[in-house]
């Protein structure tokens, strides 16, 4: 039962960040109102992940979803960075925001790729690491 | 894996800038970023970057944050 109701978590972040997308592109609303939305679509994003691949083991279509929306959600923050850089920035007052807090939510979703997709470091140069800077050791596994 | 201080202060420091709320997240990058670079420079290690220190603790930061959740949960529930 549990796998019939779960799928849609991962179907939820893909409309979300979907109708954002549509609302960017048919200006509907304001620059602020759009990174706000897109700021709520990061963090539904975050909240599948940890349930869905830090809570239990990811399936391969758990891996494929969040590839697919961690890069959507990354270019859509890097063009609303951009609009923003070529409007002069966020006017004072529009948000509670700034465009650093934009960047610094875009560094999470660069990590969360980088990490889940990206190329895996060997066990042994991470035993090194960890031993040279925490002084901890972690079974070669 | 064993823990130290430093390396709880490094795991706490992530999860509290991937879980502020938008307007807070650039300090609590920050921050984060300053407790790593304070862990390289102590251990006076050069042959590393922050990325790959990063990459380094992949495992034990999930394992850091499946915690956590566990324990947020816990929390709710009760309230319940």
């Amino acid at each position: 039962m549990a796998e019939v109701l779960d799928p849609p978590r991962w179907q939820a972040v893909g409309l979300v960040i979907d109708q954002n997308q549509r609302d960017f592109l048919a200006g509907r609303y304001s620059l602020a109102e759009d990174l706000l939305a897109w700021f709520k679509a990061a963090d539904l994003f975050r909240e599948t992940q940890d349930e869905r691949m830090i809570l239990r083991e990811p399936t391969s279509d758990d891996l494929r979803q969040h590839k697919t929306w961690v890069a959507s959600l990354i270019a859509e923050g890097e063009r609303l960075v951009t609009e923003a850089l070529a409007r002069g920035g966020l006017a004072e007052g529009t948000a509670r925001f700034k465009l650093a807090d934009v960047e610094a939510t875009l560094e999470i979703l660069y990590l969360a790729q980088r990490e889940w997709h990206g190329p895996k470091m060997p066990k042994t140069r991470q035993q090194e690491i960890l031993k040279a800077v925490f002084n901890v050791e972690e079974p070669a596994t | 894996m064993s823990r130290n201080p430093q390396l709880e202060a490094v795991f706490e420091a992530r999860y509290a800038w991937e879980n502020a709320p938008g307007p807070e997240r650039a300090e609590r990058l920050r921050g984060y970023h300053r407790l790593l670079d304070e862990a390289l420079a102590k251990a006076a290690f050069t042959a590393t970057s922050r990325d790959e220190l990063e990459d380094a603790l992949v495992e034990a930061y999930r394992e850091f944050c499946r915690a956590k959740r566990l324990e947020e949960r816990a929390k709710l529930s009760r309230l319940r």
